[in-house]
């Protein structure tokens, strides 16, 4: 213990001493050792820690699939039917999601109402934070009307108020009771903004007792205990048989279900976790460099400190005693690295926690917990044996008095330090080349994707919606407010077109319908559904979407409600492709889901062919679509699309006042609030800017430590050979030959650690496949212009001590000999 | 290509040896093999009653710390540690209680007079004080065998000359002592000495 505490003291004195070197150590270990922390706390938080509800792992959404493959969401008769008919599930829920209207102080604002049937609270069972959940008798029909809030919902409406327990709330024209509020990571689905219990809405809404599609609606399983979910699969298909045969005109095809795990659904259905993936690698890159570099460091220290280890071992140090005694520097340093990176988490995981990108799900769960203190224990812990053990490893010495001689400069070590410092620095050049070529690979990807032609112009647009409250129900009435929002938008300066349309391309919103074309039988296996769109006369021309063929709908086509479409090109070459299908006829379903004729079939004529659009996203292949005129099917909301001829961040502040001269109950808060459609377009890239800048910043940060490492390797090799350097310098050779020769001694380092990361990126890029856009993983322009310039990187970080040499005086360094 | 050759040489407990020759004649590798710092030889070597040419390198090291004690001409203080904790190094190599430790390290402070100097660290002493607390480091673990490689060679001359009569006063008390010097004034001190020439002793 005596020597354990002398060693001790003597590492402090020794390290207070060397400040650089404990300066550069411990802010370069404790920036590594943070970043990883702050990155496998996002990961824990959102991909590895279990979700909070009680048994989790049985918790599933369920879902319809077809012979073809595709899903589509449950409808209630079909819910009702698998709860009567199954017994794989311990509890079965369903939710029906609806677009509710609540007035507050502050104006009306948008809900996500959840209306859920009584056994939803036993699927996801967690404990209230206030109040309480629903009773068994406030979910019968004719129980009283309450309601449970979420906490975003109660924060926002509430103020966080406790008092909220026991307050009314009315959405739309009913009125709730609030009993209680749920925990912050309680929100399933993510939309939901209040619980209310289904039995509400049972006997007026209709859609309810549809079958078939359903929008906004969803099924929550928790499984028994001892059912696999090939066993509920195997039981659920025998029930989707039945009812294909019973109900053929809604559920032909669809004989199978899925069982998606509520995590995977939470995650995305995987878009979050191969992103945080590739950050965690790459951050655990950096740690690496960042270690390789301080055990670089720490070897050059043991070096030049040959001699008085020797002094050591010729007073009688073993070699576990020295060991010892480095071991302990090396555990203060990194003790106090992962001082600084505990503290630079905490502070990073506050900053991700209130900057956090939409679409990155769970982000309330983000917090350092014992878990990630075990964690960073952990990697303090390898990264201690990895600076620690390199100098303490030391072969017998057979001739201690070599270093103890007079003039001995303190020796490079044995023949293993300079191969260790040398694999260190290859190392470093490694990993640096491979986070750069990923990072080259997103950068080139993101380039790719937003120059995507996304079909329409979005410059110069401003969109908002309009949830029309109750009083607007009847089809009529909406679409007399519809028109009368437009005529008051289209009267204002600036304003050059309006139009409307019930889905905003990469709004991510749409919905896939059956068509049918007359004498072409249907094709459950291979008829893809195609995306239903009601718009107004001036739609294609206020985003600029051009027609490829016929006409657009006319202001007589809407005003008459004409049967008449226009379909896009990709729909037009799945049908028609050798054909023009102007004028051909095609039967759609009314679509519009609250109102009494959904599912209705009409039939409509093809007067237009109009040029695809991304609709769904940037990166997929535009889907068919088939336009209609919104008089025809009203919908229960409505888009505005305003082009403007100014700056059009100017009409975003007028447009509330003017809805709200129309009818101050529309909200203009939330999702409806106006925005820029270049913001939907750059929002696309969002994920992919975040991802390559994050990336970018280590793999920056990963080339500096390999030049710095290569740097501080080759000045101490210069300083080693100082008495060469001056008997070369005193016999003739020039400076270019000296800096030749260090560099030579550098290149075969350098070059072996670029060959390892082109290796090592060929191998690892395939598995990024999924995030790039119009770049293959192994793109050669990429890998080859990164390569030669981590090269040329490389090359200058030792050029610099290369060019001390030259500066080394003969005589002095003869005489320092 | 040998360092040494045929090296055949008695030293009696008590004794007092000068090893004498040119530059490169294999005086400090001479040392350095009798005071097992350099274990690549050949022939026999016997240490009091110790074959440390049978010895394993791990056996030897054991019995260098037991019987050895070494001063070199560079001093090799360890610059980060004070006078006293520069003398309890080789008695904590040899797992001394840290409470025996302390009472031999005040002894030797005492015994050469550098009570007043215990705290300083080796870049404020002189180079005469610097190699005064390396001999007493050599000795404070009471070595039989004393080893000095040119023991004043960076000294000024008056310095010199009170290391070497403290050597003679340490032979006196018993110590057997091996010297290397290129002086002939320091081979005086001595009892008798042996000349080396191109790796043989040519007396």
């Amino acid at each position: 213990m005596d020597s354990v505490l002398q060693d001790l003291r003597y590492a402090l004195r020794t390290l207070q001493r060397a400040s650089l070197f404990t300066f550069v150590a411990v802010l370069t270990l404790g920036l590594g050792i943070g970043a990883t922390t702050v990155v496998f706390t996002i990961l824990n938080g959102v991909v590895l820690r279990p979700l909070q509800y009680e048994a989790s792992d049985r918790l599933f959404g369920v879902w319809e699939q077809n012979e073809r493959g595709d899903y589509r969401l449950g409808s209630y008769p079909a819910f009702r039917d698998w709860r009567t008919q199954s017994d794989v599930f311990e509890a079965l829920a369903y939710i029906r999601g609806s677009s509710a209207l609540m007035p507050g102080h502050d104006g009306a604002r948008q809900v996500g109402a959840a209306f859920v049937t009584d056994e939803f609270f036993q699927v996801l069972r967690g404990q209230p934070l206030l109040g309480r959940l629903f009773s068994p008798d406030e979910q019968r029909p004719g129980g009283a009307p309450v309601a449970v809030l979420t906490q975003a919902l109660w924060r926002e409406a509430f103020g966080g108020d406790r008092s909220a327990i026991g307050s009314t709330i009315r959405l739309n024209e009913a009125t709730y009771t609030v009993v209680g509020v749920l925990p912050d990571w309680f929100q399933f689905p993510s939309w939901a903004g209040v619980y209310l219990p289904l039995s509400t809405i049972l006997p007026t809404d209709r859609i309810l007792a549809q079958r078939g599609f359903h929008a906004d609606s969803r099924i929550v399983a928790k499984l028994k205990p001892a059912v696999s979910i090939k066993q509920a699969q195997a039981a659920m298909a025998a029930i989707q048989s039945r009812l294909a045969t019973a109900y053929p005109a809604e559920n032909r095809g669809w004989t199978r279900v899925e069982f998606v795990s509520l995590f995977e659904e939470e995650l995305r259905f995987g878009a979050v976790r191969p992103v945080l993936v590739l950050l965690a690698a790459a951050v655990a890159a950096v740690l690496l460099l960042a270690c390789a570099n301080v055990a670089n460091m720490t070897l050059v220290r043991a070096a030049r400190r040959s001699r008085e280890l020797a002094i050591r071992a010729a007073l009688g140090a073993g070699r576990g005693r020295v060991a010892r005694l480095l071991l302990t520097e090396a555990i203060l340093v990194v003790l106090a690295g992962a001082g600084l990176g505990l503290l630079l988490a905490w502070w990073a995981t506050g900053v991700v926690r209130a900057t956090a990108p939409a679409g990155l799900p769970r982000v309330s769960e983000i917090a350092l917990d014992a878990r990630m203190l075990g964690f960073t224990a952990l990697i303090s812990l390898l990264v201690t044996v990895a600076i620690g053990i390199a100098p303490a490893l030391r072969p017998p010495m057979p001739d201690l008095s070599h270093p103890l001689k007079a003039g001995s400069p303190g020796t490079a070590g044995s023949g293993l330090w300079p191969r260790l410092r040398s694999s260190l620095v290859a190392l470093e050049v490694a990993l640096a080349l491979v986070l750069l070529i990923a990072t080259g690979l997103l950068v080139r990807s993101l380039w790719a994707l937003s120059h995507v032609n996304p079909g329409f112009d979005p410059q110069g647009v401003v969109t908002f919606a309009v949830f029309p409250p109750p009083q607007y129900a009847a089809p009529e009435r909406a679409v007399a407010l519809y028109q009368r929002v437009a005529g008051a938008i289209a009267a204002l300066p600036g304003v050059k077109q309006v139009a409307l349309s019930n889905h905003l391309p990469l709004s991510g919103a749409y919905l896939p319908r059956p068509i049918e074309i007359p004498g072409r039988p249907p094709d459950a296996q291979n008829d893809q559904p195609v995306l239903f769109r009601t718009i107004s006369a001036e739609y294609f021309e206020t985003l600029r979407i051009p027609m490829r063929s016929g006409r657009a709908f006319t202001a007589t086509d809407v005003a008459l409600a004409s049967h008449v479409a226009i379909i896009n090109d990709a729909l037009a070459r799945r049908y028609w492709p050798k054909q023009n299908p102007v004028g051909t006829y095609i039967t759609l379903f009314k679509s519009a889901q609250a109102r009494a004729d959904f599912g209705q079939r009409f039939s409509v004529e093809i007067i237009g062919v109009v040029s695809d659009v991304r609709h769904t996203g940037l990166q997929d292949e535009p889907s068919p679509e088939v336009y209609i005129p919104y008089t025809l099917n009203p919908w229960g909301h409505m888009n505005v699309v305003v082009r403007t001829a100014g700056d059009p961040n100017a009409l975003l502040t007028v447009l509330p006042r003017v809805i709200s001269a129309i009818d101050p109950d529309i909200p203009v808060t939330g999702a409806q609030r106006p925005g820029a459609l270049t913001d939907a377009v750059s929002g696309q890239l969002a994920r992919q800017r975040l991802t390559v800048t994050v990336l970018s910043g280590f793999a920056s940060g990963a080339l500096l430590l390999a030049a710095l490492g290569i740097f501080g390797v080759i000045a101490y090799v210069v300083t080693l050979r100082t008495r060469e350097f001056g008997v070369r310098a005193a016999l003739g050779a020039t400076p270019r030959q000296i800096v030749r020769l260090v560099i030579r001694q550098t290149a075969w380092i350098v070059t072996t650690g670029l060959v390892l990361g082109f290796a090592a990126a060929l191998a690892l890029t395939r598995l990024m496949a999924g995030l790039l856009y119009d770049v293959p993983p192994t793109d050669a322009a990429t890998f080859a212009s990164l390569t030669v310039f981590v090269g040329i990187v490389a090359l200058l970080a030792c050029y610099f001590p290369a060019r001390r040499a030259t500066r080394i005086d003969p005589m002095m360094a003869l005489r320092n000999e | 290509m040998f360092v040494l050759r045929r090296i055949s040489l008695d030293v009696a407990k008590g004794d007092f040896v000068t090893i004498m020759g040119p530059s490169g004649a294999g005086k400090s590798t001479l040392l350095a093999v009798l005071g097992m710092l350099d274990g690549d030889w050949t022939g026999e070597y016997r240490l009091l009653e110790h074959a440390v040419h049978k010895m394993k390198h791990k056996d030897r090291i054991a019995l260098g710390k037991q019987y050895v004690g070494f001063v070199f001409q560079q001093y090799h203080l360890i610059d980060d540690l004070t006078v006293a904790e520069n003398l309890a190094m080789p008695l904590s190599y040899r797992d001394v209680k840290a409470d025996d430790r302390e009472a031999a390290v005040a002894d030797t402070l005492d015994r050469f007079g550098m009570v007043a100097k215990k705290n300083l660290y080796p870049r404020q002493l002189s180079g005469g004080q610097q190699q005064l607390v390396a001999v007493a480091r050599a000795v404070i673990h009471r070595p039989s065998l004393l080893l000095a490689d040119e023991p004043t060679g960076n000294l000024h001359s008056s310095q010199g000359k009170d290391i070497m009569q403290l050597f003679r006063e340490l032979n006196a008390a018993g110590t057997t002592i091996v010297q290397v010097t290129h002086s002939e004034d320091n081979a005086k001190y001595g009892k008798r000495v042996i000349q080396l020439r191109d790796g043989w002793v040519v007396n």
